[in-house]
């Protein structure tokens, strides 16, 4: 333990309370605790210099101010002048968290007697630390198949950054891709019909071309454990692989229709690629299993419209909501219902009977309330949801990142960029908005580039006397920062991974675990100095 | 100078963002604001969390403003526009930059709030997670001059035009809420019980939640009204604003909340996802609010000075009509007032609804957030971190070609 005491400063906000602080009072009652050595008022500290406190050079120093002194720079010139290393000087607001949070009626001396005890008790007791930081593996690993993994990883290769592509082996036509593939909505020609198969194959050659990009056989990936400084994969041809970063591009489906005879999105894709006549009467049946997405809304339009040129067939559409919040959809919208498209907005008492194929719709028109049916259509078309394919999901998993059931491998969280996870170092690739890859590459880059990742103050230290294995702290920990060293049979962190955040030494049973200047015991001395 | 300086229009949740990125970068940033402020439209909307976070991302402005607060290299101009574009010989972007300075000088101001007490107009305002600023109002009067005691507030500072040097410039000029008064068919305007969903957000910020004409004891009936100024060539744009459906759900949830008493109607076109949570999020919020599908024909004002919708009932084959206490129009997202002027400008062009058309990289010139289309905060903040990518291969490369 140091002995350093403290020396508390504060800047009392005069300027707005007209220092009502009654000082000799506040100074009797902070110099009666062990840690705290002086305490000074001062007015203004963001106006006047830091000399006045040459005379504590040797010190620790807890300061309040308002958010000026950050603003100006006070507190950084603070700590070089006498040479402050940190976990030897800690400071806090007193705008925000004192005036503005109570109101004028409570005891303001008590409350700041109580924050500088507390604070200057942990901070008595904080040792003063080297900030670490530790730069992530080389290495690239991009995970996934289909279009969205290859552009990431030519957008890597182009940025001079080495990539490797693991390929999942599964070809889906997935839904989203085909929207690009009818052509723009303005463009007349038809001839823009390309296979999904067909774009990726010479998206994949264009990748291939790249020296710094590898590509992993398929079914490669037996399993992997996180290091410090990135991910170690192993394969299964026994080759042990590290990789700083990971990016996983997660290859999606359709879910299969649940009527037998009616097609997917998919399913219609493949008949269209294939070129088989898509005469007669066409029915699409919209947010039916479950609420259609605005993405695949402009599928359907986009293959609607192609349908309706090419076979100058009957092409109705049945909905409840018109979802045109994807850029471009309500113009398509528009030219649709020109183009003699017929849109039928629904109640929710529509029945579909379904006699071995042939189908029988039945609803009430939501702007007429009139009853409609529509008798055996020549092809029904049922969307499905789009849904992690098998895999991707395991893949996911095994990284255990979140998801939100099987849908996406990342909830919503303002937290966080889309494409960043639960887990520092992986990132997901997903082609949500126009610049999705880009902001992607942006944080790849930055935590590629930047002097390292930094170390958290409050990181755990394990007793290894006391930790009885029992892994309660890999389980508990929500970034999955603690692994276990099963040589010596402790747990062990990752500091690069970790947050600070306690989960750890609050739920260790065998008390095994002390944060780093935030131990047990000086959280008990800080409560005890209160009284 | 150094050779990596960039401009950056606009300090909303975007032009932050890129700046901060950019800082962090190692790249001279210079931000140009036209609000005395940062944060932009945003930064007066009001959290709508009601038993558990909705993701409206409010809260990230003022995390971003202090943000910015706490930086010191980025140079700031608020008060300031962007007057004069040019091109100097491959040698990047020269810009004009004038600046009107605001009466209360941010940099001294230590918020103490003497001014605010002073001023019999009240024209002293405080933004968020900022400091203070004087709004219009002011008289003149030189009473807050008086009693601060930084000496920060001057009545007549002048104005001043300066050419600044930049290799890039990134326009995050935002957006304009729809204003539902150039069409005398919403009836904004005419009775303070007709509000617009920007006039509501603002209210949630307050936490008054209501609008001062409508008593909190016996506000029975709230109606939200879809699609204003979205989704209709001749009442506002074409296309769909992406955020109404998002923000006014969230707030109705709310209200709710607030007043389990009141009965919430919310007329619609069609109901827009939003999020990966939305399915999840709709089926709470409906438990919530009567859901009709309509477009009101014609408002008037019963005796006691409530708004009337008059609208055709699907349900039961006749036109109806219902009294409210208070009639939200949620209005969209409509082109910023300088989009042409800055197309103008910068030799960019703009779509046919009048945001600015996205060709970044184009001699130096970057688009980002809401001028470009109605996006979300978050959609805002992702599209930002895209184009600073973008923006430093963009530097980079003209670096290597040196």
């Amino acid at each position: 333990m140091n002995d350093k005491k403290i020396v508390a400063v504060l800047c009392d906000h005069g300027c707005r309370n007209g220092s009502k602080i009654k000082y000799d009072e506040l100074k009797t009652n902070l110099k009666k605790s062990e840690v705290i050595e002086d305490f000074l008022l001062v007015n203004k500290a963001c106006d006047s210099g830091v000399e006045f406190l040459d005379a504590y050079k040797g010190r620790k120093i807890l300061f309040g101010g308002c958010s000026l002194l950050e603003e100006r720079g006070i507190y950084s010139k603070i700590k070089e002048r006498l040479g402050l290393k940190n976990g030897e000087f800690r400071s806090f607001d007193v705008k925000a968290d004192l005036y503005d949070l109570y109101p004028d009626k409570v005891n303001l001396e008590e409350l700041l007697v109580c924050k500088i005890l507390s604070m200057g008790t942990l901070l008595y007791h904080a040792e003063p630390y080297e900030e670490e930081r530790i730069k992530p593996a080389e290495g690239i690993l991009v995970y996934g198949d289909g279009i969205t993994a290859l552009r990431t990883a030519r957008a890597l290769a182009e940025e001079d950054i080495s990539v490797e592509v693991l390929e999942t082996g599964e070809q889906f036509l997935s839904p989203g891709l085909f929207s690009q593939h009818f052509g723009r909505p303005d463009q007349r020609g038809l001839s823009s019909v390309v296979s999904a198969d067909e774009r990726r194959k010479s998206e994949r050659n264009r990748v291939a071309g790249f020296k710094n990009v590898r590509f992993l056989p398929s079914d490669a990936f037996l399993s992997f454990e996180t290091v410090e400084d990135g991910f170690v994969f192993t394969f299964k041809s026994g080759e042990k692989r590290k990789f700083g970063t990971v990016v996983i591009a997660p290859e999606r489906e359709e879910e299969q229709s649940r009527e037998t005879g009616a097609l997917n999105l998919t399913d219609l894709y493949g008949k269209i690629v294939c070129g088989e006549p898509l005469k007669g009467e066409v029915v699409f049946l919209l947010d039916y299993a479950a609420d259609t997405s605005p993405e695949v809304f402009k599928d359907v339009l986009l293959a609607g419209k192609y349908i309706k040129r090419r076979f100058a067939s009957e092409v109705r559409i049945l909905m409840k909501n018109a979802k045109v919040s994807v850029s471009g959809a309500q113009e398509l919208y528009d030219e649709c219902r020109e183009q003699g498209i017929i849109f039928f907005k629904y109640l929710e008492d529509l029945t579909l009977k379904n006699n071995y194929g042939d189908f029988e719709i039945e609803g009430t028109d939501l702007y007429t309330g009139d009853k409609f049916l529509i008798k055996e259509p020549d092809i029904l078309v049922i969307p499905g949801r789009s849904i992690l394919s098998p895999r991707s999901k395991n893949f996911a998993e095994a990284l255990e990142l979140l998801t939100i059931s099987d849908r996406y491998p990342q909830p919503d969280s303002l937290w966080r960029l889309p494409n960043e996870t639960n887990r520092p170092g992986v990132f997901v690739a997903y082609p949500t908005g126009d610049n999705s890859i880009a902001s992607l590459l942006f944080s790849v880059r930055a935590r590629l580039s930047t002097a390292g990742i930094a170390v958290n103050e409050h990181i755990p230290v394990v007793d290894e006397d006391k930790c009885v294995y029992c892994l309660t702290c890999v389980r508990v920990c929500p970034f999955k920062a603690m692994t276990t060293d099963s040589e010596s049979r402790v747990a062990k962190v990752l500091r690069t991974v970790c947050q600070g955040c306690g989960s750890c030494a609050a739920e260790c049973p065998a008390e095994a675990i002390q944060l780093r200047n935030l131990t047990g015991e000086s959280l008990y001395q800080g409560i005890r100095a209160l009284g | 100078m150094s050779s990596n300086s960039v401009c950056i229009i606009g300090a909303g949740i975007s032009g932050l963002t890129v700046a901060n990125n950019l800082v962090n970068a190692g790249i001279e940033v210079t931000l140009v604001e036209r609000n005395p402020y940062p944060g932009g439209r945003a930064l007066f909307y009001g959290c709508k969390a009601s038993d558990s976070c909705v993701h409206c991302g409010v809260c990230l402005i003022r995390e971003a403003v202090m943000n910015f607060r706490r930086t010191h290299n980025i140079k700031s101009q608020f008060s300031s526009e962007l007057t004069g574009f040019s091109r100097s010989n491959g040698e990047g972007i020269l810009l004009e930059i004038e600046t009107h300075p605001n009466i209360i000088d941010w940099r001294l101001c230590t918020e103490c709030g003497k001014c605010i007490e002073a001023c019999p107009e009240n024209a002293v305002k405080i933004a968020p997670g900022w400091k203070y600023y004087v709004d219009s109002g002011c008289n003149d009067c030189g009473k807050c001059v008086d009693v601060c005691p930084e000496g920060a507030i001057a009545l007549k500072r002048e104005s001043m035009r300066e050419s600044i040097h930049a290799d890039c410039l990134v326009i995050a000029s935002g957006f304009k809420p729809f204003d539902p008064s150039v069409n005398r068919k919403w009836s904004y305007g005419e009775s303070p019980r007709i509000i617009t969903g920007s006039d509501l957000e603002e209210l949630f910020y307050t936490e008054n939640y209501l609008p001062g004409v409508v008593k909190k004891s016996d506000c029975k009936r709230i109606a939200f009204l879809q699609c204003v100024g979205s989704r209709n060539v001749t009442e506002g744009g074409e296309y769909c604003s992406r955020v109404c459906c998002a923000y006014a759900l969230q707030m109705a949830g709310r209200l709710k909340d607030e007043f389990p008493h009141t009965e919430i109607d919310f007329y619609y076109m069609d109901i827009q996802h939003f999020g990966k949570d939305f399915e999840s999020f709709f089926g709470d919020v409906s438990r919530k609010v009567n859901f009709i599908n309509s477009n009101p024909i014609t408002f008037s004002v019963d005796r006691a000075d409530r708004p009337v919708v008059r609208y055709e009932s699907i349900t039961e084959q006749k036109d109806k009509e219902e009294a409210y206490d208070l009639v939200v129009l949620s209005n969209g997202i409509a082109p910023g007032d300088k989009n042409e002027a800055l197309a103008k400008m910068t030799g960019l062009s703009l779509d046919k609804s009048g945001f600015l058309y996205a060709m970044n990289g184009m001699g130096g010139v970057f688009v980002t957030g809401a001028c470009k289309q109605p996006m979300r905060i978050e959609d805002c903040i992702e599209d930002a971190t895209g184009v600073t990518g973008e923006v430093l291969s963009y530097l980079e490369e003209r670096v290597q070609v040196k």
